[in-house]
């Protein structure tokens, strides 16, 4: 239970999705104008990134059992595609009040690293299924509590005219964003 | 209506075909890739372990290394203290001419950023002769400065269980931690004890080469 | 300037995919800690391109709409795990730095962006050279970022450690330019400096090109520069 922790910690806080391991930079940046999108965003990412990892970890095995270990990425990728679909179509017909909420966010989850990233390094890590599904949720929370600050600061940024003209735009989202990345430096060590 | 039907699954069967065949292509060239690369991807395995082996014993211009069966049965049964920690492999260590210098493990712990994989040399009295860094993936900066050559030699010619303190006089059992980089130093000198020990251990058996 | 050379020169510096388009910025910022390591992933990101614009290119009249895309994805895991295995086999150092972002390149928008707005439609041998142009734009932009980290983080330029040879060592490296902060700071000022410039960019440019990232730039950090799809979908 205490290893759960941990590694649920760790990755959520110390090992950052986006501010430490770079992953899902592109979402970051580009859905990150508006609290309310970058909140569905990230809940569309928490029900891919956690759904894709129960899958891929049993693939793995299969790869693994058949010596092919090779094809991980191109099957991976694929699982993802086709999963994103899936997950499209079902909440589409099951929960349509869930599907109006995350539905524009999911077909753009396909190309979003931190997924395949995750997934992997589930993987790399030698987590068991419990400890990769844990590790995908700390990831998730991860996304959304980085993508919220994130957006909280650009509402309050867009009104705020002493930017420089220069800085104006991206420059001033990244150097936020490393800032955002010293502080989270503060957590390194913890469930490490 | 039916003939519209029937043309539109006509395409998707035919779409899906085509799909199919550009996977299958794809599949057979990716065959042949990692059949070619197979060989030289082992070897290239190969060749940073014995660079790994050859490090850890920089006194001696050539090392031959060999397997030993008991000694393989030994790193397999036995249970580190620290359970983050882990032997993946040992091997006997003779001079070019044949005697018997030491041995030689190679050892996983748990670092800032997964496993750090160290090579460890130990003489035929349990002495470290180095320690060298095979695989980490530590930050950049901070845990990543643990492959400079200053840190490593802080290990040579230690006995027994090391220490990390964060002075900057360290004691004779202790290596001085990298600035910043708490865990990873631990990390390192966590697989160096559970090599010490394990060869500690070993001591009465008969594994222990030529005492 | 013949069509062909336009490809390279239009990748390189008119829609250089790291300054301009601000495309791809997962490697951009994950693998620059170096200039080694930012050459690296720059020359392995273009072989991946140039491979998968010619395939696609060749079967783009083969390829049904309808399926496109994952054919696509398909033909791009293909040709990442291939170079893959080739930088496991040959370049050891390169794979172990550059580590899970190799198989990463697969979801590099620059390569699905290009196959979708520019291979699937053109000449093999146009499809052929703009990879070549995208990738040489994208591995200049990684290397100049990953320049300026080593620089003024490690004291080294491409591993030479200028900063014990020449300054005996008096420079005091600003560790925390090659951690993960330091990366947003130098793209940050990268960006700036191209906007004080008033160089064309994603950031500064109103209306987008025709040929940028059409399959999915709301997923890339082009939607920074414009309004995103997402977010015009969102607000509907």
């Amino acid at each position: 239970m205490g290893k759960m922790f941990a590694i649920l910690i760790a990755a959520m806080l110390a090992n950052n999705v986006i501010l430490s391991q770079f992953l899902g930079i592109c979402p970051f940046l580009g859905v990150s104008k508006k609290i309310s999108t970058a909140a569905g965003m990230s809940g569309a990412v928490f029900f891919v990134i956690v759904i894709a990892n129960a899958i891929t970890y049993p693939v793995q095995l299969l790869l693994d059992a058949f010596d092919i270990a090779y094809l991980q990425t191109i099957v991976f990728i694929l699982v993802i595609a086709a999963l994103v679909q899936l997950v499209e179509i079902v909440l589409k017909k099951i929960m349509p009040p869930l599907y109006e909420a995350l539905g524009v966010y999911l077909p753009l989850i396909t190309t979003n690293c931190a997924v395949l990233g995750t997934a992997i390094k589930t993987i790399d890590n030698g987590f068991s299924f419990g400890q990769g599904i844990v590790y995908a949720v700390g990831v998730s929370l991860g996304f959304f509590i980085a993508i919220i600050i994130m957006a909280g600061i650009r509402e309050k940024m867009e009104t705020n005219t002493d930017i420089p003209k220069a800085f104006q735009g991206t420059p001033i989202t990244l150097i936020t964003a490393g800032l955002m990345a010293i502080a989270f430096f503060g957590f390194a060590g913890i469930g490490g | 209506m039916a003939n519209k039907i029937k043309r539109k699954n006509d395409s998707f069967i035919k779409d899906a075909l085509i799909l199919c065949a550009i996977t299958v292509i794809l599949a057979l060239l990716l065959a042949v890739v990692y059949n070619m690369t197979k060989t030289p991807i082992d070897n290239a395995a190969e060749e940073a372990k014995k660079a790994a082996y050859q490090s850890v014993f920089s006194d001696y211009e050539n090392i031959e290394v060999k397997t030993d069966e008991n000694l393989t049965k030994a790193i397999e049964a036995y249970q580190p203290e620290d359970t983050a920690s882990k032997i993946t492999e040992g091997v006997i260590v003779s001079d070019s001419d044949g005697s018997v210098i030491g041995m030689a493990f190679i050892a996983a712990s748990k670092g800032y950023g997964g496993d750090i994989t160290v090579s460890v040399g130990l003489d035929k009295d349990g002495v470290i002769t180095g320690i060298d860094i095979v695989s980490m993936n530590e930050t950049a900066g901070l845990g990543a400065n643990c492959t400079n050559e200053e840190f490593k030699a802080q290990y040579n010619g230690k006995a027994g269980e090391i220490s990390v303190t964060k002075s900057d006089s360290p004691a004779d059992n202790e290596i001085s931690a990298l600035s910043g980089a708490t865990i990873t130093s631990n990390a390192v000198t966590t697989a160096v004890n559970t090599c010490t020990k394990f060869a500690e251990s070993l001591a009465d058996s008969e594994v222990m080469p030529n005492e | 300037m013949n069509k062909y050379m336009e490809r390279v020169y239009n990748g390189l510096i008119k829609e250089n995919p790291t300054f301009v388009l601000m495309l791809g910025m997962c490697p951009t910022l994950a693998v620059t800690s170096s200039a080694v390591n930012g050459l690296g992933m720059g020359l392995s990101t273009m072989v991946v391109l140039v491979l998968s614009n010619i395939f696609i290119s060749l079967l783009r009249n083969i390829i049904p709409d309808k399926v496109r895309i994952p054919a696509f994805i398909v033909i791009v895991a293909s040709f990442v795990t291939i170079v893959q295995l080739l930088l496991q086999a040959y370049v050891r150092s390169i794979y172990d730095a550059l580590g899970v972002y190799i198989p990463l390149i697969v979801v590099n928008c620059i390569i699905l962006g290009r196959a979708e707005a520019y291979a699937s439609k053109n000449s093999v041998v146009l499809s052929a050279l703009d990879g070549v142009g995208m990738g040489l734009g994208f591995t200049v932009g990684l290397t100049l970022i990953g320049i300026f980290r080593e620089i003024i983080g490690s004291g080294t330029i491409f591993g030479w450690n200028f900063n014990e040879t020449v300054f005996n060592g008096a420079y005091t490296p600003v560790t925390i330019f090659v951690l993960a902060p330091g990366a947003f700071f130098v793209l940050a000022m990268l960006c700036a400096l191209q906007n004080k410039l008033k160089m064309p960019s994603a950031t500064n440019t109103k209306e987008q090109s025709d040929d940028t990232c059409t399959f999915d730039c709301a997923a890339c950090s082009m939607a920074a520069g414009c309004d995103s799809a997402a977010q015009k979908k969102g607000e509907k």
